[in-house]
């Protein structure tokens, strides 16, 4: 009986469908009028909810976006030197004709009447609108308008258009994409109908795609516009050409093409011209300054099943929806001839968006366009050819004859709830998109940009560089709100620093992403700060604490945003640099024509609309029906309820429902992850509950026990637990941890104890031994210095009445070292001065070929000094084999001294012993620590340097321990120490001469160190860092 | 409407329009001015020049400011003044005199016929002097007018008086002038020469407070405030440092007292030692 009545819908659907072959006949006979008038609707009703949808939300999405920012900076450039391209304020310079400029000059113009964040609201908006008007055209040359108009409204909501703007920022490809795709229709028009008039509509359409974005305009070419002229020339076969076998087909394709290679060639010819004449200062730049970075890693180009994070932002997100109607989608594809190119580019772009989970993608791209491409371009690509098709379904599924099927086989009350349950998910779904930003946030809390602002205005700061820590793609937005410039940049392609193309890293100023390879670059440009004029650091992440303070930066004052400003000493002003020649003309080339094309694309259109337009425009089209096989409606009917809802129900398991203390491995992995991100309320629960041990009892203990390198200023990198042993109810693991800190790797192994209870493992809180200091109230007597800096209020520079001397300087002791391979230059230097001094050194090393080369010492030196204090320097040089091959003609230490602005304590009182272990070279120093200041000593460490018995200094390092000392407390730690005076040996072959303060000064005689000599040889000095700010106060 | 059409309606317009921008009016002649000017005392009597025209500007461009000055026309021209009674920096000067796009120059030698209020400037170098170097000092002292023009006060073309002053070794911020601090100048302590040590047992608090001081230069000032004084220090089994910033020429330390252990303990100034002594409680 069932069975029958199945049978019985089927023939009513296959009558469903003749009756679909009737009203495109229809259609074709002229009935058109219900088809343009429900298109142009649905076109409105989309142009509409892209106001408010994308239009309401967009100033708030922004911020958190990866791009907008960057984009906001090219347009701020534009507002400011509209005719020159060259841009100083990031990476000491470089060419804003790198990037096609049309969307930055657009939005350029739009700030003169409106903030740069609103226009930037303004112009997206404007962008996504004539996107949406492209889906709308695009989709005409596939199927009717009602179709495309289905296609419009569905575009609005598309995750991959919504992540593409509101995750990613990319408002150049959108718009780049959308006049391409108003451009489709009329290159097919031109084929099919060969009028010049619209050769001339794509042509001009084409030149604003080339001006837009250029990376759409390169692969358009490949991925639209030959399927475009493709379906174009299938379109012009005859009725038997289609209906015969492929080769026959493909001959009949090769012959129409022949027969229309004029057009084809005219209008490749073409847009080849204008692409070189538009955009000439573009590929002149690309010519002559290729782009030899070392590729930076990208999540669109991992292995989404190793990746699952990247996949799911890449891939995932922007492509559940077509992943779901892929049975349609595929169906459609091979249902009609004409469509075969484009099935081609959709299943290549939805090959080359999986990145590296395939070696494919990196195969037909080639390992370079692998490296240097984003690959999720591609899958966006995908999405949107697969739209039209996407649309055909969801139009016969709400009011074709699959509906009239459903209906007649299910009941009408079942597809109204599937349809309402799939579009509420999906729309859900969107929202949840919209604010991915919110729920997994891609980029730091915004910051106040108005006080650092307001810092770079005052007391000529901006005659030097600065460099943000920790902002996130804001830093972007504080460079176009500011004339200073910083030795970062968020645009890579223009990078020419050699510090940051030799190594794989994005920004310096979110280095600890980029692991060891960004900190190394980040600790380049903070030790060679004078090279690049580099004065002022403003961090937003105290991660980065312990290598800007051993590197020699100063804390000089926390701002009203919070964020902590840093400063060097003796850093030159920037001094002017020679911008990259480029010729007058291309100059006014690139600020005339890519705007120029906008505005008589505009024109052009108005003409077109008004005196060119056919009514029967797209008769070309053949009519197509709807019929879908029973599979493709039943699995796509479903597919789109289940990936959404799926997805939803998903993160919400993320969220609530994950079982974290289901086995104790588990259990203490999710408990290190909610440490690692200072979750401590989160993981105190993992602890056995315990009415004697509260949160604010573990906080308490927490508070006085942590602190230092370790918890306060590393990131877990990696972390292995091991079972050891299991009972009953306990168990007991051994947790090796990898951390990461901004001066190197740490390493901890600890036991933990688990119980089981309630169905759930706990963390037995580790026994603390409180330790309880002798005095209740502590004192200590400091001397803190204040720099009265200028004494005329002026704002022009330094007069002699209110000058400050440089402060005096002397080195005692100066020795080029060579042990094996290594070169390094050490010694001592004394602040002789009353005041506290900062010092900068250099090494300048003058070859014999003429060739000169700077070195600059890192953490191994004390570049605050109080007066009369000295501190142990080591400058480490290069290869022994690359020196000897360029021979050493003489070496030049260079000390430069200026007066501190608060001075700085080193902190502490270091005792220590040396135990021989036997072997000559190498000693353990037994280090105990005392705090006898009155604040936590958060990173301490020693300066060790190893002395001869005449005092001559062999080498120096820092030794750091990761623990902080609280006040009035000790720590006992330990440093195995190799000597090297028996191997190495001090060079003379060459002269070594010393300058302070330019002038040359004679090193001072050898002084016995008796206390070195007791100990072995090793002298240390006390080199810690407080992170209390007692100096800023 | 027809846009093309109507655009090319608007052409004779637009022609019109650029045919009238591209008029322009004739250049005015030198103005020619009636006596000698090539030197001037301010403030300015009228100097008058024949000119034609009434839209004349003028300017006197002293060597480091312009002054705007008043236009008052005759019959035959034109003379100018300066609107107010102030003075200038002497030397050479210009007078422009501008009429639409045409400007003229005259060259002028300016002086002030009356100084006006003057000012003693009296400056020393170095500012700031260390015992241990020389106590010279260098001073040059001349007379500013109202101005900003240098002062012959003799009239015998002596315009600056320089000294060579032997300083005393006595540290201190002296002012060359009574309550200009930016006339200060300063003597600045030398290094340590000695470095005395005491100590003394406190059995209650169960600690030694040593002190280093007084730390004095070889004139007997004491060392710049916050001078680092190294204490080290020896319990047999760990050499501890620690560096402390003097305090009015001392520097003081508290070590904990550790049963019977003796302590040997010495301090330094950069390299100058204390002797060594031995921190025991008896």
């Amino acid at each position: 009986m069932y069975l029958d009545e199945v049978n019985a819908n089927k023939r009513s659907f296959l009558f469903t469908i003749q009756r679909g072959k009737l009203r495109a006949d229809q259609i074709k006979n002229g009935y058109r009028l219900w088809d343009e008038i429900s298109g142009k609707r649905l076109l409105l009703i989309a142009i509409s909810l892209v106001l408010i949808t994308h239009g309401v939300i967009i100033y708030f999405t922004l911020p958190r976006t990866y791009d907008a920012f960057v984009h906001m900076f090219f347009a701020d450039h534009y507002a400011r030197f509209w005719f020159e391209p060259w841009e100083y304020r990031w990476y000491t310079g470089f060419l804003t004709i790198s990037y096609p400029p049309l969307v930055h000059q657009s939005i350029a113009l739009l700030g003169k009447l409106f903030p740069l964040k609103v226009a930037f609201s303004i112009y997206s908006v404007f962008a996504i609108e004539i996107f949406i008007i492209g889906i709308y055209r695009f989709s005409k040359i596939f199927f009717e308008k009602t179709t495309a108009g289905v296609a419009a409204i569905l575009a609005v909501v598309l995750t991959s258009v919504v992540e593409t703007l509101h995750v990613f920022g990319q408002v150049p490809t959108l718009t780049g994409l959308g006049f391409l795709l108003n451009a489709l229709p009329f290159l097919y028009q031109y084929i099919v109908k060969r009028k010049p008039i619209y050769l001339l509509m794509a042509l001009c359409l084409g030149s604003v795609v080339l001006c837009s974005h250029h990376v759409t305009a390169i692969f358009g070419m490949v991925f639209f516009i030959a399927p475009t002229i493709f379906m174009a020339l299938t379109d012009g076969l005859s009725k038997d050409s289609h209906n015969r076998n492929y080769i026959v087909f493909i001959w009949s394709i090769i012959k129409a093409a022949f027969a229309r290679y004029r057009e084809i060639l005219l209008f490749v010819g073409l847009m080849i011209l204008l692409a070189i004449v538009l955009i000439f200062p573009y590929w002149y730049w690309s010519s002559t300054d290729p782009i030899t970075q070392v590729s930076i890693p990208h999540g669109s180009r991992d292995n989404f099943f190793e990746e699952f994070s990247s996949g799911l932002v890449f891939y995932i997100i922007p492509l559940t929806l077509i992943f779901a109607f892929i049975p349609a989608i595929t169906y459609a594809f091979i249902r009609q001839r004409r469509f075969f190119l484009w099935a081609v580019s959709f299943f290549l772009c939805l090959l080359l968006g999986s990145g590296g989970t395939t070696p494919l993608p990196k195969m037909m791209l080639g390992e370079n366009a692998f490296n240097i491409l984003t690959l999720d371009r591609f899958g966006f690509w995908a999405s949107i050819i697969a739209i039209p098709f996407m649309a055909r379904f969801i139009y016969s599924f709400l009011a074709g004859p699959v509906k009239e099927f459903w209906q007649k086989n299910f009941g009408s009350r079942s597809h109204f709830v599937l349809s309402g349950l799939s579009g509420f998910s999906y729309l859900i779904f969107v929202v949840f998109i919209f604010h991915l930003g919110s729920f997994r946030p891609l980029q730091p809390k915004e910051v106040d940009i108005l006080p650092i602002q307001n810092f770079l205005n005052r007391d000529d700061h901006m005659r030097w560089r600065y460099l943000t820590l920790g902002f996130g793609d804001q830093m972007a937005w504080l460079s176009a709100n500011s004339l200073a410039a910083s030795v970062d940049g968020n645009y890579h392609s223009a990078r020419r620093l050699p510090e940051l193309t030799s190594r794989p890293v994005e920004r310096l100023e979110n280095a600890k992403f980029s692991g060891m390879e960004g900190l190394a670059s980040l600790n380049d440009f903070l030790t060679r700060s004078e090279k690049y004029s580099l004065k002022y650091v403003f961090s937003n992440d105290r991660y980065y604490d312990p290598l800007l303070y051993y590197t020699g930066w100063n804390r000089t004052r926390r701002l009203e945003n919070g964020i902590i400003v840093w400063e060097k000493g003796n850093i030159s002003t920037i001094q002017p640099l020679k911008p990259t020649e480029i010729s007058p003309v291309l100059k006014y080339a690139w600020g005339i024509l890519p705007l120029s094309s906008l505005g008589i694309a505009f024109l052009l259109t108005i003409v077109y609309l008004r005196r060119f337009k056919d009514e029967d425009y797209f008769a070309s089209v053949p009519p197509v029906d709807q019929y879908y096989p029973l599979g493709v409606i039943y699995t796509t009917a479903f597919l789109p309820l289940i990936f959404s809802s799926f997805f939803m129900c998903w993160q919400v398991y993320e969220l609530l429902l994950v079982k974290e203390q289901r086995d104790p491995v588990t259990t203490v992995i999710h408990y290190y992850n909610h440490l690692d991100f200072q979750r401590f309320d989160v993981a105190f629960r993992f602890f056995k509950p315990s009415p004697t041990y509260t949160l604010d009892q573990y906080l308490l203990e927490k508070s006085v026990n942590d602190g230092g390198l370790l918890p306060s200023y590393a990131k877990l990198d990696s972390i292995s637990v091991i079972e050891v042993s299991r009972q009953k109810d306990s168990s007991k693991v051994e947790v090796y941890t990898r951390w990461n800190t901004s001066i190197g790797h740490l390493e901890n192994r600890e036991t933990t104890q688990l119980i089981y209870e309630n169905g759930k493992w706990f963390i037995l809180p580790p026994v603390r031994i409180p330790q309880i200091p002798e005095e209740q109230v502590r004192s200590h007597t400091y001397t803190l210095f204040k720099k009265q800096g200028k004494r005329v209020i002026s704002s022009f520079p330094t007069v002699k009445d209110d000058r400050i001397k440089k402060p005096f300087a002397s080195f005692k002791q100066a020795n080029f070292v060579r042990h094996g391979s290594q070169n390094f230059l050490v010694g001592e230097l004394l602040n002789a001065d009353n005041i506290p001094i900062n010092l900068a050194l250099k090494v300048k090393v003058r070859y014999r070929q003429g060739e000169v080369r700077n070195y600059f010492p890192t953490t191994a030196f004390q570049y605050n000094i109080a007066p009369k204090g000295s501190s142990f320097f080591q400058i480490d040089l290069e290869d022994t084999e690359v020196m000897d091959s360029l021979q050493i003609a003489a070496v030049e230490l260079y000390a430069e001294t200026d007066v501190s602005e608060r001075g700085y304590i080193h902190g502490g009182t270091p005792g220590y012993a040396i135990i021989d272990m036997s072997d000559e070279e190498e000693v353990l120093i037994k280090i105990k620590f005392h705090n006898e200041l009155t604040t936590d000593i958060n990173i301490p460490g020693v300066l060790i340097a190893e002395k001869d018995d005449a005092g001559a200094i062999w080498q120096a390092r820092l030794h750091v321990h990761p623990t902080a000392i609280r006040s009035g407390f000790r720590v006992e730690f330990e440093s195995s120490f190799e000597k090297i005076q028996h191997k190495a040996q001090i060079m003379t072959t060459f002269p070594l001469r010393v300058y302070i303060n330019h002038k040359q000064r004679e090193v001072g005689p050898l002084q016995l160190d008796e206390v070195a000599i007791r100990n072995m040889g090793i002298a240390i000095l006390p080199h810690c860092f407080i992170s209390d700010e007692i100096y800023l106060h | 409407m027809n846009t093309f059409p109507d655009l090319l309606k608007l052409l004779p317009a637009l022609y019109l329009m650029m045919i009238l921008s591209s008029c322009s009016n004739d250049a005015a002649e030198r103005p020619l001015p009636t006596s000698e000017i090539t030197r001037l005392s301010i403030p300015l009597e009228n100097i008058s020049f024949q000119a034609s025209g009434r839209e004349w500007e003028a300017v006197l461009f002293t060597f480091i400011q312009p002054l705007s000055l008043e236009v008052i026309y005759t019959n035959s021209g034109f003379y100018v003044s300066q609107k107010d009674d102030l003075g200038v920096v002497e030397g050479p000067g210009r007078i422009c005199l501008k009429s639409g796009n045409s400007h003229f120059y005259y060259e002028v030698l300016l002086d002030n016929r009356d100084v006006g209020v003057t000012t003693a400037k009296d400056y020393r170098s170095p500012k700031t002097v260390n015992v241990d170097s020389s106590l010279s000092h260098q001073r040059i002292a001349f007379i500013l007018d109202e101005w900003s023009n240098v002062v012959d006060p003799g009239g015998s073309l002596h315009f600056f008086e320089e000294q060579e002053i032997i300083l005393t070794s006595r540290v201190g911020v002296y002012r060359t002038k009574v309550k200009t601090p930016l006339s200060a100048y300063y003597i600045q302590p030398g290094s340590c020469t000695s470095v005395p040590l005491h100590y003394e047992f406190r059995p209650k608090a169960n600690i030694y407070k040593v002190m280093a001081g007084p730390l004095q230069d070889q004139y007997g000032n004491m060392v710049g405030e916050g001078t680092m004084v190294a204490f080290v220090y020896d319990d047999g089994q760990y050499t501890n440092q620690m560096e402390v910033m003097s305090q009015n020429g001392y520097a003081t330390i508290e070590v904990s007292s550790s049963g019977s252990t003796v302590y040997s303990l010495f301090a330094k100034v950069n390299e100058t030692f204390s002797s060594t002594i031995q921190l025991q409680p008896w």
